[in-house]
């Protein structure tokens, strides 16, 4: 991953930016009607997005990068149901399922509130690296 | 319907505060995948290189944004001049 950021590095225009997203280590929850029924589980999702923050802290310390702003957000996937749901997750994520304990969870609650909408959220962060210039070889 | 991703528009409002305009500038963008964030930006730019090693993925890309290029190849293996990019994207890449 650092190997990734030095050649982002050494393309960039030294007025210009790297921006990262990636979601953090949080477990992405599963959601009806905005309440937290359960978790997507993965046990390699969080280490990969563990590694992409410990990569551009390693990054900013060999003096690549300095960090011009950082954002956090969450970013909603909704399906019209946890099957649809479930079905998009194990289909389009490198890694995740949503387990049958909390498909049943949100079955239970979609019976108490018909209609609710149906979501995972994953917390992401968002960076602005500025360059910083090369050391001009002696 | 269909799986909706992101319909609040909280990942582009997050990209607009770290790049407030993308107006003439040269993007790459890293792990662009099928282009889900690469549409929401990509007509405000001079030109965007879309890269991801995941060839089978980016193959719809290129026809559907005409000052998009994409290319199967992950960054450690892209060709380009030094300083030849405004902004260098990760899009949930690293």
């Amino acid at each position: 991953m650092v190997d990734a950021l030095r050649s982002a590095h050494r393309i960039v225009h030294p007025d210009g930016c790297v921006i990262d997203l990636h979601p953090t280590s949080d477990r992405p929850t599963v959601e009806v009607g905005g309440r937290v029924v359960g978790h997507v589980a993965s046990d390699e999702a969080p280490i990969r997005h563990a590694g992409a923050a410990i990569a551009i802290a390693n990054a900013i310390d060999e003096g690549l990068f300095s960090v011009g702003r950082r954002e956090r957000f969450c970013f909603h996937t909704y399906g019209e149901s946890h099957t649809e749901l479930a079905d998009h997750i194990r289909t389009n994520w490198k890694s995740g399922s949503i387990d049958a304990q909390t498909l049943r969870r949100t079955h239970t609650a979609l019976r108490s509130a018909p209609g609710a909408s149906i979501r995972v959220t994953e917390r992401v962060v968002a960076t602005r690296l500025n360059p910083v210039p090369e050391e001009p070889s002696q | 319907m269909a799986i909706l991703e992101d319909p609040e528009r909280h990942e582009v409002r997050a990209l607009a505060s770290l790049v407030p305009s993308f107006a003439g500038l040269r993007v790459v963008e890293v792990g662009c995948g099928d282009g889900r964030l690469t549409r929401r930006y990509a007509s405000r730019a001079a030109s965007v290189l879309a890269i991801d090693p995941d060839a089978t993925a980016i193959a719809s890309l290129p026809g559907r944004l005409k000052n998009v290029e994409a290319r199967a190849v992950p960054i450690e293996e892209l060709s380009l001049p030094p300083q030849s990019a405004d902004v260098v994207l990760f899009a949930w890449a690293l």
